[in-house]
């Protein structure tokens, strides 16, 4: 419940703070003055977001407004029942009347001064134009030496030119006619008008001079110094004489039993506290043998002065101080009374006016008594006392006195890419409204790249600057008023770890620039922005583990990530990897989280971002594993950097086991002829396409029992090849046909290349016709050369009896190539010799074990014209081809590429 | 009660800190404000000038529209507008809106409540009054929204100074 207490009392405080304040600001707001408004909002998206707007600022300047006002006034009738003032004369005399012009615009302005006199209810013999206005520089009441003259002889003349709310006091002097008898009456006024707006006229202000045969009591009040400072005194020294021809009687002070001229004051009061400024010292008056009176608190002032309650003794907070003369004050005599006040400390800068009185008895039985005789209106200005305070939260005055600058708010952690905010309350504790600048002084250890933001106390609103001096401020500051502000601290992504950092905040006094107060806004320890990467497991956080992923050679493994941003400012991450050489890895945004590069998501990613603050996303690192990479364990890491802070990175690493991958490649299948007891070469490549080393066995299968023999490239028998992962050799084959074999013989061997470790095989066959004579064949292919898919490519085969035998029953047989397809009604007879009485092309789609086959377009699924089906065409020759006889143009056929 | 509520209030006043982070700015909602002098003609009818310039004793009227110019819906909407330096709020001036409702500061945004405001004022004897804040007092206004914004959607909310 303690807590109850200490939170309301400042509350509490604060409302009569504002009460205060309203009253101190209602003053009209300067010509040139910029109002300035800007609006924010906050809101919140349907995910539950906070944001914040703030709206364009409107500037409206204040143009001047001007008006003049001039007290006293009289009270209105013609005469006024209550004029401005009176005073009782002399013939002959001169009288001095005060009045106090203020500028009630609010800009400078000066004002046209004249005097006005009701000539209707003037019985004296006296014009406007003997009245002399002087301006009382030292408002004094007295005009002295120097003064100047405003107007003189009835014409017009300015003071000015003043300030918006300054005051300046006028005498109005004049001669009373020499002749004037008792009894006659001058009503003088003035009248003065703006020069900025001739229509804001201040007139009338009627005093009544009476002329008398009898005491007549000057009153003047001073007061010094001109400018007073809270805690300082104020003298006051109310002092006249009696310049009339018959004695100012006394009035009897019933409470003290005391009779004389009694000369008194009601002390200014200050506004803040409603009291009156007390008493400093003992007052002192003259003439001699008077008494000095006191009217205590809580006593009135209603009603003719010697009824109030007046006492002998001081008292805290005495309303009123006066000076009772023992006895009449004589023609010719004097009087003075002065005493002293303490400027409160703490009372508002301003005017402070004070006007004294006298009361006595004259000697006319038929006047009201008794004659109060009012002073002029002395002021003093009370002088600005400047004292910003700012300060943590709720604390604008922490510190250590007297400079109270030594006070830190802190916030322990934040970091690097956040913002930290500060709310700072300043508070006027001196006695003038103050624009109270906010800079960020010079001892701030804030690092570059920070920056500072300074808003009111929604924290959206900027602070500016309200005045002239180009320094955001917190507008005006009623003495004692408190107000908050954000200081927004913004932490740079780049920020390194480390701290304290302060934001060191000045409040600078508008009123004396020279007069601060600091605080500070402390981060102890700054977090820098960092970087996660992991393993993908599905959910928030990640897996550190290493993880292994087989592969074949010649494909890809897809290795899932998750990328989390494990600090509070929001950050992208650049990609890096290592894997061994000739991989390749790729970097692929998942964007839909599980795990799996699909099919809208590959669109290859160099970087990862922007990730909120302890957000995480996930990627895809595919790793292609190129074709021959050798079985084992390969190592692949896959790192994350942080853009804020390049020094900020994470690696996971992984690895790639790449499978045991055998493989052999005996290549092309061949063709070819001989005669009985000739031989054949065939060449063969074998290839190891697998990922192990090994040794392959050479062997074969002949359908007619016959021999086969390996060759290397040097002609060196061989048995087996020893080839590393991608190694390709060439292997010839020779094949030896037994004599006497019967012509027309087709064997087929069957080659193979076995490996000696990993087992893997693969054949390569070759296919050769037996022959009677020496039948020289030669196939050429036109175009010539690289063809792309789906060209289409015609083998002509030439034909001719190389031997000395006529040749009978000649059969061309020739084998669709791999990858192709044949046209269909392609296969053409040429031009043969004439023994050759026909041609007759017929296919084999079963490798030419059966010749009956009938091409069809389309067929085996190729394209309309072709027929995959086709694995062999022959041409059977009906005639004979005679020694030496040779085609003149050979039989052909068309095959396309496949495309497909 | 009163006493009470302002407990509360002050406690939330004087936490030391904002939470990190709480609000990103964002294209989504966005403000306009405007500002009109208003001149009341011979035949009682009001006309809107332009308030770039204006004299002490004239009123102004703060237009503030915020529309939310994102793809999604906004809700939770607070607009919030300090009473200018130099302007004095004019009393039931302040729109309110259909669906929601519009409050007022004495103590430069720290606090907000509906009309009238009321204080517990420390009399110098030591006791306490109750007492109703006065238009000058106001240091803020805050609009509340009820509705969800769907994307354009907008609201205009007004109030009435005139310059000191």
């Amino acid at each position: 419940m303690r807590l109850k207490t200490y939170f309301l009392l400042p509350l509490l405080l604060a409302a009569m703070l504002l009460f205060a304040a309203a009253s101190v600001l209602a003053v009209i707001t300067p010509a040139g003055t910029l109002i300035r408004n800007r609006s924010s909002a906050t809101y919140e998206d349907m995910a539950g977001n906070t944001f914040s707007s703030t709206s364009n600022e409107v500037v409206t300047v204040v143009l001047p407004v001007y008006g003049v006002s001039i007290l006293p006034d009289d009270s209105g009738e013609t005469p006024p029942v209550t004029p401005a003032a009176i005073q009782n004369v002399l013939p002959g005399m001169t009288v001095y009347f005060r009045y106090d012009l203020t500028n009630t615009g609010n800009d400078n302005d000066s004002f046209s001064l004249f005097p006005i006199l009701d000539a209707a209810n003037t019985t004296m013999a006296i014009a406007a134009s003997d009245v002399t206005i002087y301006h009382d520089l030292n408002g004094d009441g007295v005009v002295n030496v120097g003064e100047p003259v405003v107007s003189a002889g009835g014409v017009p003349g300015n003071v000015g030119p003043m300030a918006s709310g300054a005051t300046v006091s006028i005498i109005l002097a004049y001669v009373i006619p020499v002749a004037a008898t008792a009894g006659e009456v001058a009503y003088i006024g003035v009248e003065g008008a703006s020069v900025g707006d001739a229509l804001q006229i201040d007139t009338r202000n009627y005093h009544l001079t009476n002329v008398v045969n009898d005491a007549v009591m000057t009153a003047n009040l001073a007061a010094a110094p001109a400018l007073v400072l809270p805690g300082s005194q104020i003298t006051y020294s109310f002092s006249g004489s009696n310049l009339g021809n018959n004695s100012a009687n006394g009035v009897t002070v019933a409470s003290v039993a005391l009779t004389g001229v009694l000369i008194y004051d009601v002390i200014p009061v200050d506004a803040g506290t409603g009291l009156p400024l007390p008493i400093f010292g003992g007052p002192t008056g003259a003439p001699a043998a008077g008494t000095v009176l006191y009217l205590n608190a809580g006593n009135s002032t209603a009603g003719s002065p010697e009824t109030w309650n007046w006492s002998l003794v001081p008292g805290p907070d005495d309303v009123a101080v006066g000076y009772i003369t023992s006895g009449a004050i004589v023609p010719a005599q004097s009087y003075n009374f002065s005493y002293q006040v303490t400027v409160p400390l703490g009372m508002a800068a301003g005017v402070l006016g004070n006007t004294a009185s006298l009361a006595y008895i004259d000697n006319d039985a038929l006047t009201v008594d008794p004659t109060i005789v009012v002073s002029n209106n002395a002021t003093v200005t009370i002088g600005t006392v400047p004292d910003p305070l700012i300060g943590p939260s709720g604390a604008p005055g922490a510190g250590t006195p007297p400079n109270f600058d030594d006070d830190v708010q802190s916030v322990a952690v934040a970091y690097a890419g956040t913002s930290v905010d500060f709310v700072n309350t300043i508070r006027n504790d001196g006695n003038a409204t103050d624009q109270v600048n906010i800079i960020l002084d010079g001892a701030s250890t804030l690092p570059a790249g920070w920056s500072v933001i300074l808003l009111q106390s929604d924290g959206v609103t900027p602070l500016v600057d309200t005045g002239v001096d180009g320094i955001p401020d917190v507008g005006p500051l009623a003495p004692g008023a408190t107000v908050d502000i954000v200081v927004r601290l913004v932490i740079p992504g780049s920020q390194a770890a480390g701290g304290p950092f302060d934001a060191v905040m000045r409040a600078q006094s508008t009123n004396d620039p020279v007069v601060t107060n600091l605080t500070t806004d402390r981060v102890s320890s700054v977090l820098a922005a960092s970087a996660d990467i992991g393993n993908y497991n599905g959910g928030a956080g990640t897996n550190d583990a290493s993880v292994n992923l087989n592969s074949n050679p010649g494909t890809f493994v897809d290795f899932p990530l998750d990328v989390i941003n494990p600090s509070a400012g929001t950050d992208t991450y650049t990609l890096s990897s290592v894997a061994p050489a000739g991989w390749t890895v790729t970097f692929y945004e998942d964007t839909n989280g599980n795990g799996v590069l699909d099919a809208g998501e590959v669109v290859p990613i160099g970087s990862v971002g922007p990730i909120a603050g302890f957000a995480e996303l996930n990627i895809i690192a595919r790793v292609d594993v190129p074709a021959g990479s050798l079985a084992g364990v390969n190592p692949v890491s896959f790192t994350a950097t942080s853009t804020n802070n390049g020094a900020a990175s994470d690696t996971i690493a992984d690895t790639v086991t790449v499978n045991s991958f055998p493989a052999v490649d005996f290549a092309p299948d061949l063709s070819g002829n001989t005669t009985p007891g000739g031989t054949v070469f065939y060449t063969h490549t074998v290839t190891n396409t697998g990922n192990i080393a090994d040794t392959f066995t050479l062997s074969y299968v002949s359908s007619q029992g016959w021999t086969y023999v390996f060759y290397d490239i040097l002609n060196n028998p061989i048995t087996d090849v020893t080839l590393i992962p991608g190694e390709v050799t060439t292997v010839v084959v020779q094949l030896s046909v037994p004599a006497g074999v019967t012509i027309g013989t087709v064997e087929t061997g069957t080659l193979t290349a076995t490996g000696n470790v990993t087992l893997v095989s693969d054949d390569a066959i070759d296919t050769t016709v037996i022959i009677a004579g020496v039948l020289g064949l030669a196939k050429s292919v036109n175009p010539l050369g690289d063809q792309p898919p789906g060209a289409e490519l015609t083998y002509t085969t030439d034909y001719q009896n190389l031997g000395a035998a006529t040749l009978t029953t000649v059969v061309v047989l020739d084998a669709i190539p791999a990858f192709t397809q044949f046209r269909v009604g392609s296969a053409a007879n040429g031009t043969p010799p004439a023994a050759i009485t026909a041609v007759t092309p017929s296919y084999s789609n079963d490798g030419g074990t059966t010749w009956v086959y009938a091409p069809a377009s389309g067929g085996g699924g190729a394209p309309a014209g072709f027929d995959a089906n086709v694995t062999n065409v022959r041409f059977v020759m009906t005639g004979t081809l005679l020694a030496g006889d040779a085609s003149t143009v050979g039989v052909s056929f068309i095959v396309r590429i496949i495309a497909e | 009660m009163g006493a009470k509520r302002f407990y509360a209030v002050g406690v939330l006043a004087l936490a030391l800190l904002v939470p990190l982070g709480s609000a990103a700015s964002d294209a989504g909602l966005t403000g306009n404000l405007e500002a009109f002098r208003v001149v009341i003609s011979e035949d009682g009818k009001e006309n809107f000038l332009p308030a770039d310039r204006a004299r002490p004793k004239d009123i102004i009227e703060y237009r503030l529209t915020y529309r939310n110019n994102s793809s999604d819906a906004v809700r939770n909407i607070f607009i919030t507008d300090p009473i200018p330096s130099g302007a004095e709020y004019i009393e039931e001036s302040a729109t309110r809106p259909d669906r929601g409702r519009v409050e007022f500061s004495i103590d430069g945004g720290r606090t907000f409540r509906e009309w009238p405001v009321v204080i517990t004022r420390q009399n110098p004897d030591g006791t306490k009054t109750q007492i109703e804040a006065t238009p000058d007092m106001v240091t803020h206004i805050r609009w509340v929204l009820s509705d969800t914004f769907a994307p354009t959607g907008e609201i205009t909310v007004s109030y009435r100074t005139f310059v000191k």
